[in-house]
């Protein structure tokens, strides 16, 4: 097995089953932008089970460190085994894989994350806010975040540690705005002067982001999530429909190489 | 940070391999100077063993960024059929106890693209290239077959007869000895170039079919391709797979896998790839064992990019710390038990 080791350097719980894994990365972190994920390898490298190794989208990235950050929500066999991985263990870990999120366009942009979604959209939102020009951090980007109720809402604390302007919902009203996080956004766009939008998340969620941009005409790009085989675009297991596709070999893309991040009209949601 | 963003393709992912990728190089080429890898399979002349399993591989552009191609016996290409093919709907791929299963169908841009874009770039890498060819009518994989023969760089076709027939309700061609003696004959008619059909394990005697391949032209068996099977996720209480079923490959799958190479390795006379399953070069060395002239290494690529590139040194490492010959390290498993192994 290669000996791409990568010690985890930190953990810590950000909700009930919702970890932040920092991991000592240095050729991924080198190469990663925003939107990108690894593929990791979930037991030592020789067992024959799990066989597949698991995508995680990249929730920090810090070139200068050599560290990549993960947020890791524990829901079957192989991510509870990643979220209780004690500091001081090493991962398998390749990447940085797939396309990441495109620049944003002139105008503020609307960041929409629902769930462990949210993960992939942190560097996107530091690379904005971090960017040159005259702008504040609040007129160049806001971060919009969801969940279904107020133990599950990890983001908005990662948001206000690292400088990130957010507003955020929950579906059961315990936190926040009560309700969709797209009332929020369906809020922002009606006020104006929105350049991009970028989403990640459930599937519903994304279809009314889709929707809302697409109507109010500001370019919409979406993260998607697919289940996995290779990774690196060589099996076509991780095809998604794309929009208006036909049967022509030409139907679907790979979200581990075309994606994760298409443009909204891109594809089939 | 900045917010550039790599085209569609960029293979930055290869860097954190290529430290291990450089060094099993280094590993096959001081190897090959003390041993012989060579081996002439039903024809194919091949600088080494192993091989890469059609589909786990697609046309060699990924993981052609890793390492170079020219490296491998040869490169089993995805299925190509006449017409581009959209493939089955998703989901395509799942998890299953040491193993998966897949239901990619027959997902590939069809043979004119294939010709155009993905064969050139095969051959400028200096890789061996297995075409595997599949299709819906007899007469489709045989202007299929027309289509192929003559191109330089072909170096031969596998014939995946694991596709229904459309002209037996859907029924694969390779579960019946009746429909894969037709499509094979046809095949034979339009090319001179090594033919490799690939067996299915869907069978209930798959010395039956291997029979049929070798009176029908065949010159090499390939085995085994995928064993057909399902997942049902409880939540949804659907089926995962989109298209309800899928095929199982992996580790869980080499048992059976290396059982039936036995079998047809004692029921024909053509040499044999062996696959199914490998995940390491003990593997490998198993199958040979078993009556396998050469290998391929499927979906164990998946976890492990370099893995054809292990069980190629690891392989070579068994020849040369045993002292046999690969030539006659194949089918010694079938010696008659107390017969001590000649080195
Ligand atoms: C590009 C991408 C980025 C992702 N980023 C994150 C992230 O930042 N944080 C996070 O917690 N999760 C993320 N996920 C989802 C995560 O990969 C799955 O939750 C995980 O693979 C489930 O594995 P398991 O063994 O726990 O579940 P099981 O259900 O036991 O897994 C069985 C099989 O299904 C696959 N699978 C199950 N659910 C998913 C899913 N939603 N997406 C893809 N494959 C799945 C598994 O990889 C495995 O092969 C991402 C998925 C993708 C495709
Ligand atoms: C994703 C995937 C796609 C495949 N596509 C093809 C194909 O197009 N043609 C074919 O003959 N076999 C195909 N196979 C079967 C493999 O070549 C191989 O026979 C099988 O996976 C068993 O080997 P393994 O266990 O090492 O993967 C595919 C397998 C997988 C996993
Ligand atoms: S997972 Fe293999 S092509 Fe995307």
């Amino acid at each position: 097995m290669p000996s791409i080791a990568c010690e985890v350097t930190a953990r810590r719980e950000l909700a009930p089953e919702i970890v932040l894994v920092s991991v000592h990365a240095p050729a991924v972190a080198r190469a990663a932008e925003p939107g990108q994920f690894v593929f990791i390898r979930v037991g030592p490298g020789d067992a024959a089970d799990p066989f597949l190794r698991r995508p995680m989208s990249l929730a920090g990235i810090d070139a200068s460190a050599g560290q990549i950050d993960l947020v890791i929500r524990a829901m079957g066999r192989g991510t509870r085994a990643l979220a209780g991985t004690e500091p001081g263990r090493t991962w398998d870990v390749i990447g940085p894989l797939g396309r990441g999120y495109p620049r944003p366009a002139q105008g503020k942009s609307l960041l929409v994350g629902g769930g462990t979604g949210a993960a992939s959209l942190m560097p996107l939102a530091q690379s904005i806010v971090g960017g040159s020009g005259p702008q504040t951090a609040q007129t160049r980007m806001l971060m919009l975040l969801g969940a279904r109720s107020s133990p599950e809402l990890w983001a908005p604390g990662l948001a206000r540690e690292r400088g990130l302007p957010a507003l955020f919902a929950t579906d059961d009203g315990t936190a926040g705005h009560p309700g969709l996080v797209t009332d929020l956004l369906r809020a922002e766009v009606r006020s104006g002067q929105i350049g991009t939008v970028y989403a990640c998340g459930p599937v519903p969620m994304l279809r009314a982001v889709q929707e809302i941009a697409v109507g109010a005409g500001v370019p919409c790009y979406i993260s998607l999530e697919q289940r996995m085989a290779c990774g690196v675009g060589a099996c076509r297991g991780c095809s998604w429909p794309r929009s208006g596709g036909s049967g022509s070999g030409r139907g679907y893309v790979r979200v581990c190489r075309d994606g994760p991040v298409f443009s909204a009209k891109e594809v089939l949601l | 940070m900045s917010a550039n963003i790599p085209p569609a393709g960029a293979d930055h992912w290869t860097e954190c391999l290529s430290g291990d990728a450089r060094r099993l190089e280094a590993e096959l080429a001081s190897l090959r100077a003390q041993i012989d890898l060579c081996c002439n399979l039903g024809g194919l002349q091949l600088g080494s063993p192993v091989l890469v399993a059609s589909g786990t591989y697609g046309f060699g552009r990924e993981y052609g960024a890793l390492y170079s191609p020219a490296l491998l016996g040869a490169v089993c290409t995805k299925c190509v059929t006449l017409e581009p093919r959209a493939g089955n709907v998703p989901p395509r791929v799942t998890e299953t106890p040491a193993g998966m299963l897949n239901s990619i169908g027959l997902e590939n841009p069809g043979v004119d693209v294939f010709l155009r874009e993905e064969l050139p770039w095969l051959r400028d890498q200096g890789a061996r290239v297995v075409v595997n060819i599949a299709g819906h009518t007899v007469a489709e994989y045989g202007r299929l077959t027309a289509r192929l023969d003559g191109t330089p760089g072909i170096a031969g076709l596998e014939v995946n007869v694991s596709c229904p027939n459309v002209d037996r309700g859907g029924m694969a061609f390779g579960v019946s000895a009746k429909s894969t003696e037709a499509v094979m004959r046809v095949i034979r008619k339009e090319t001179s170039l090594p033919l490799i059909c690939k067996l299915t394990p869907n069978v209930t005697d798959v010395t039956e079919i291997a029979r049929a391949a070798e009176e029908s032209g065949a010159d090499v068996l390939s085995l085994i391709n995928t064993l057909l099977g399902m997942a049902i996720d409880i939540e949804t209480r659907r089926p995962v797979i989109g298209n309800t079923f899928g095929g199982l490959s992996g580790p869980a799958v080499k048992p059976v896998a290396l059982r039936m190479v036995w079998q047809v390795r004692q029921a024909v006379k053509l040499p044999l790839l062996g696959l199914g399953g490998i995940a390491c070069a003990e593997d490998a060395v198993e199958f040979i064992l078993a009556g396998a002239s050469a290998v391929a290494v499927g979906s164990g690529t998946f976890s492990n990019p370099l893995l054809p590139l292990e069980v190629t040194v690891g392989l070579g490492g068994y020849l040369k710390r045993t002292g046999l010959r690969l030539a006659d390290a194949v089918g010694l498993a079938h010696r008659p038990q107390g017969k001590e192994a000649t080195t």
